[in-house]
């Protein structure tokens, strides 16, 4: 019986040790030690003839053999499980090869650069208003201090739907609608499509993204307009961008400005994409009308405000060098790739 | 507003580069949009030739003498307008002129030629006899060589007495700022912004003894606040001096003759729009300021007869209308070279009208352009006095003037605090400084506290404190004025549609749906493109009235046309599969289906949901996807794309309600009408989805597996909210497949609702993952298979207790649509 244990036992470590694979180890391990007819099993199945007096001293023998065979198909499992990690640590992927296609989307340039102008705005507390593109007279023009027969009308070619109904040609209106709604003091950008009757060419179209940023609180000043305005200009363009403030007339705000900011291909000394003069149109702003104010019924001598609008296609266009409007709502996949 | 520098210079002693007055206009507010250079070559001086013979060797050619004041020069020339005694430009050797003939040698880009000391078949030349072209001068001048005035000095540089030379400015002229639409109101704010004097005009009076002929009178105040009239005799038209020529060219206008000049002339010295008449060709006394009559016509300077809209301000004489007041004169009255008696008309036109009129009429006049602005009053008379100036100098006798209508009055003043500029500038100036500013631009002030403002009568701008803020923010420059941080102050604004809209963008872009941007204003083509499918387009649409081109016809009633329109440029130009989004808003008639449909739930003027329905107009927010697949992946009974693409319409609804929501079929006119579905939240439809109809897909050359959706924002919540957390599993649950046998009509959605609904304690969740029709199933029937997810909260699942669960579901399955187990 113990020369059986001890047979088994010795064939089995040599065995082990020369095992090559992980299932000819499996099936060693059955053969020898599995629960119905493992060859452990039968030696043992003898444990039951013997005296009694025998009996405990070949259990301690069979259960140490048993040990000893489980630990060295452990050490073989360990010896095959390494091996395999070594053999497969031995390999090289070219990690330059290209990669598969991207899961995701993309948003387009015109939010990814509304989503930036936004995070300027939300950092100095702002929000963020919407409103209708159908409008009213009134809220396009009248209550922005342009009356009938106004000639600054001409600058804002309106599409009209009917008499006193039209397409905005800014989203000033949401100015008004907010401060309808809301008293003051307030701080708002309002972004949004506009329409001017206008051709589709490479430097016009006749729509086109606005955003608005109006602020009305007691004791703001033209200083802080051009502090807010210069700092978002630096946001979008770079640090050592300069802000240029020229008078300029907007019935709804005065004083009035349009705002520059210096060329970034020749840092202002002038070239052929600022057209010589090194400065870059950005929008016009100006010190909310306080005819605009009192429409809104806010009282002007307590509250004043800033006002500034400005093209989102503007800002993508000098931030990437973009030098035809189409492009954004041509939506060639090659143009938009390369803003995902 | 195109300004020679020469020009300004009769105003402003302005002797600093082109560039400097550009940046000096420009910060003050007249910007200048372009500095033109104009071609002056130099050398050229004014000759008199003195001699002029036959050439020894050449028929064509003459060989002249010609006096250039310090030598004389023997010249050889092949003109033929040239004699003896003539005045001609001569190019001195070395000077560089444009080739004759160089076609666009006026704008600058002229081939060049030197001129050289040179010998003419043996004769010896030194210099040359220029044309207009050769100088780059416009083509009013004669062909041949330029025969200068008599008066003209010899020897002396041409361009100084052609009056010409400098560049021009193309300023942008604000439309608040009637007064710089002339040489004179640029020349003060130069001045002011150079800081140097300023030259006021000193046109004499003008005025004769002899009353005039030809009277004035207005019948209608609603359109003619001011007339003045004039009448010379004696009038020797023909063209132009050159100098005069030259002035217009530069300011872009053509010269005509003599006396035409003289009104262009004097409107963009001046500003103020005249009109001269043929005095002899006026019928009646004179002439009358009122409104046309329903009916009325006038035959315009450009020859084309204009029907006028009853109530255009129009000047007529005692047979009719003889002109478009401020706007276009007549063919009938006009000065011609043969004029030789003129009545000179110096009005002020109420500038609404005029605007109206020319609107209506479509013609955008310079006159036009200064009238609607309101000019005022006091400029009639300055413009007459200029007028005058020139006519006397063509030989016209002046009459008395008739004036009538309102008359100038005291200048006005506007109070200013100066505590209110500094508050609205953000500045700390003082009293004195703000009026020292604002002076060289013709504003006087005295005061402290507040300080007393005389406007000048040119600046009718000028209206309240507000603008005199503007005054001294322009004067002393907005360079000046210190930036200050702006931080908002506590408030409570409603962000939430604009937060909607972005997380919803955001969502689908990580879905792979890639975001375009479309015109939202649409017209023919777009229509011609979805009707090519067969289907019919939206049928009431919000139209509008002034389109500028077909493409501007309506707004569009759907973002899908245009998604459609761009996906079907990728499809050829990307990998499949593809997938595109837009959102903005859309629009319908308040009497489409759409906006009846919404009515009920929207109040006018509020748009807590983003749909507005004011204005006639019902617009709200949406947002189309479209996906598209190399291959249709649907047998008879499943479309494995179609549930792609609703999870994923389930995902973005999730983003915002947390909830994926409740399905059910739903057909619509653009989707195939058996593969199209509605998502319900709270019993709100907030996404419809389905598979293209085949023949839209078609007509955009997608193919057959495209697929669509379209969410209604108003109807999603805003933004998530905040969900109580559900009790994690303690204990492993199970799931059991099974697939039961209905009628074909049952939905998979019924079948789950049915399992929900069974009562099972243990029941965790169902799902539906397979559908099978055929043969075996037999007709009219389908087999459902369904996952079904079992669990207990206090302890692990038994097989039994699963079995038991499961039953109890088939049984309720059975029992709701006669359900049994697939074999």
């Amino acid at each position: 019986m113990s020369d059986q244990l001890q047979q088994l036992e010795n064939e089995v470590i040599a065995r082990a040790a020369a095992v090559t694979s992980l299932d000819d180890l499996e099936a060693l391990r059955t053969e020898v030690l599995g629960r119905k007819g493992g060859r452990l099993s039968l030696v043992m199945a003898g444990l039951a003839k013997m005296p009694p007096a025998e009996r405990a001293a070949f259990g301690r023998l069979a259960n140490d053999a048993k040990s000893r065979i489980e630990s060295a198909l452990a050490d073989a499992r360990s010896r095959l499980e390494n091996a395999a990690v070594e053999g497969s640590l031995a390999r090289t992927y070219d990690v330059t090869l290209t990669a598969g296609p991207p899961r995701t989307g993309s948003v387009h340039i015109l939010r990814r650069t509304l989503d930036d102008v936004v995070a300027f705005f939300r950092s100095r507390g702002f929000a963020i208003v919407t409103g209708p593109e159908v409008e009213t007279e009134y809220y396009n023009f009248e209550a922005l201090n342009i009356p009938a027969d106004h000639p600054a009308r001409e600058g804002l070619d309106t599409f009209y739907l009917d008499p006193g109904t039209l397409l905005r040609a800014h989203t000033s209106p949401v100015q008004m609608r907010t401060m309808e709604a809301y008293p003051p003091p307030i701080a708002i950008l309002a972004p949004g499509k506009c329409y001017r009757r206008d051709s589709l060419d490479a430097r016009h179209s006749f729509q086109f993204h606005q955003i608005e940023g109006l602020q009305v609180d007691r004791g703001i000043t033209f200083g802080h307009l051009k502090g807010f305005v210069s700092d978002l200009c630096r946001h979008l363009y770079g640090e050592n961008r300069r802000t240029r403030f020229r008078p300029s007339y907007f019935p709804f705000t005065e004083p009035s400005a349009e705002v520059d900011v210096s060329c970034g291909v020749c840092d202002g000394n002038g070239c052929r994409t600022c057209g010589g003069s090194g400065w870059l149109e950005m929008g016009g702003s100006g010190m909310v009308h306080p005819n605009v104010l009192r429409m809104a019924k806010y009282d002007p001598e307590i509250f004043t405000g800033w006002a500034f609008g400005l093209g989102v296609e503007r800002i993508a266009m000098v931030r990437h060098g973009i030098d035809d409007i189409r492009l954004f709502v041509e939506n060639d996949p090659a143009f938009l790739e390369q803003f995902a | 507003m195109r300004a020679p520098i020469s020009w300004l210079k009769d105003f402003v002693a302005a002797d600093v580069p082109a560039q400097t007055i550009a940046e000096v206009l420009t910060a003050r507010g007249l910007t200048v949009d372009d500095i033109v250079p104009q071609p002056t070559p130099q050398h050229i001086v004014v000759g008199r030739i003195e001699k002029l013979e036959r050439h020894p060797n050449a028929d064509r050619l003459l060989v002249g003498s010609v006096d250039v004041g310090r030598e004389k020069l023997q010249i050889v020339t092949g003109a033929a307008n040239v004699a003896a005694g003539n005045k001609v430009p001569i190019a001195l050797v070395g000077a560089s002129v444009f080739e004759h003939g160089s076609s666009d040698a006026a704008a600058g880009h002229g081939r060049i030629k030197t001129i050289l000391k040179s010998a003419l078949r043996g004769v010896e030349s030194n210099g040359m006899m220029c044309s207009a072209t050769e100088l780059a001068l416009p083509g009013e001048f004669d062909d041949g060589i330029l025969i200068m005035e008599d008066s003209a000095p010899v020897g002396e540089d041409f361009w100084r007495v052609a009056r010409f030379g400098d560049a021009l400015l193309d300023v942008d002229v604000p439309a608040n700022r009637p007064d710089c639409l002339s040489i004179i109101g640029l020349a003060r704010e130069l001045a002011a912004g150079l800081k140097v004097a300023w030259r006021e005009p000193d046109y004499p009076p003008g005025i004769g003894e002899a009353p005039s002929p030809l009277g004035v009178e207005i019948a209608d105040p609603s359109v003619c606040r001011r007339l003045l009239g004039q009448t010379f005799t004696g009038l020797r038209g023909g063209r132009s001096p050159m100098w005069m020529t030259l002035r217009l060219h530069a300011a872009g206008v053509r010269s005509l003759n003599y006396l035409v000049d003289v009104s262009n002339f004097v409107q963009i010295e001046t500003a103020q729009p005249l009109h001269f008449y043929d005095a002899k060709l006026v019928r009646g006394k004179g002439i009358v300021a009122r409104a046309a009559r329903a009916g009325e016509k006038v035959v315009t300077l450009d020859g084309v007869e204009r029907e006028l809209l009853e109530g255009t301000p129009v000047i007529a004489d005692g047979e009719g209308v003889v002109g478009v007041a401020g706007i276009f004169g007549g063919v009938r009255s006009a000065v011609t070279e043969k004029t030789t008696d003129l009545f000179l008309e110096s009005p002020n036109f109420v500038g609404a009208r005029i605007r109206r009129a020319s609107l209506a009429l479509g013609l955008r006049t310079e006159g036009a352009a200064r009238h609607e602005k309101n000019l005022p009053l006091e400029l009639p008379e300055l413009g007459r006095r200029a007028a005058a100036r020139l006519l006397m100098q063509a030989g016209g006798r002046p009459s008395a003037v008739v004036d009538v209508g309102e008359k100038p009055g005291a200048p006005r003043t506007i109070s200013a605090r100066p505590a209110r500029v500094n508050a609205l500038l953000g500045s700390d100036y003082t009293a004195q400084q703000m009026s020292a500013a604002i002076a060289p631009i013709g504003l006087r002030s005295s005061g402290g506290a507040s300080l007393k403002v005389e406007i000048p009568w040119w600046r009718i701008d000028l209206a309240d404190e507000t603008d005199v803020v503007e005054e001294v923010a322009r004067a002393l420059g907005y360079d000046g004025i210190k930036e200050r941080p702006s931080v908002a102050s506590p408030q409570t604004i409603d962000e939430s549609l604009f937060d909607q809209e972005s997380a919803l963008a955001q969502t689908l872009a990580t879905l792979g749906y890639h975001e375009v941007v479309t015109l939202a204003l649409q017209g023919t083509r777009v229509i011609a493109d979805w009707e090519r499918s067969g289907l019919p387009f939206w049928p009431k649409l919000v139209g509008i009235t002034n389109p500028l081109s077909d493409e501007q016809r309506f707004v569009r009633p759907s973002l899908l046309p245009g998604v459609l329109t761009i996906a079907a440029r990728w499809w050829k130009k990307t990998p499949a599969p593809l997938r595109l989004f837009e959102t903005g808003h859309i629009f319908r008639p308040l009497d489409s289906e759409k906006a009846k449909c919404s009515a009920g739930a929207l109040a006018p003027g509020t748009a807590p949901d983003g749909a507005y329905s004011e204005n006639g107009v019902f617009e709200w927010p949406s947002l189309c996807g479209v996906a598209a697949f190399a291959e249709l992946e649907a047998d008879a009974a499943i479309d494995r794309h179609l549930l792609a693409v609703k999870g994923e319409v389930e995902s973005v609804i999730t983003t915002l309600a947390g909830t994926p929501g409740e399905t059910t079929q739903h057909p619509r006119f653009y989707f195939h009408p058996g593969a199209a579905g509605n998502v319900t939240l709270e019993g709100k439809v907030v996404a419809k989805f389905g598979r293209l109809h085949p023949r839209l897909a078609r007509a955009y050359e997608l193919p057959e597996a495209s697929y669509a959706f379209v969410l209604y924002l108003e109807n999603l919540p805003k933004t998530r909210p905040v969900l109580p957390l559900k009790a994690l599993p303690r204990f492993p649950g199970t799931k059991r497949d099974l697939a039961v046998v209905v009628a074909e009509n049952v939905s998979a959605a019924d079948l789950m609702q049915a399992a929900r609904g069974a009562g099972v304690a243990t029941f965790e969740s169902v799902s539906s993952f397979d559908e099978y029709r055929g043969p075996q199933i037999g007709a009219g029937k389908k087999s459902v298979a369904l996952t079904v997810s079992l669990r207990k909260a206090d302890g692990t699942i038994t097989d039994a207790e699963a079995d038991a669960g499961l039953r109890v579901i088939i049984e309720a399955l059975r029992e709701k649509f006669g359900a049994h187990l697939r074999e």
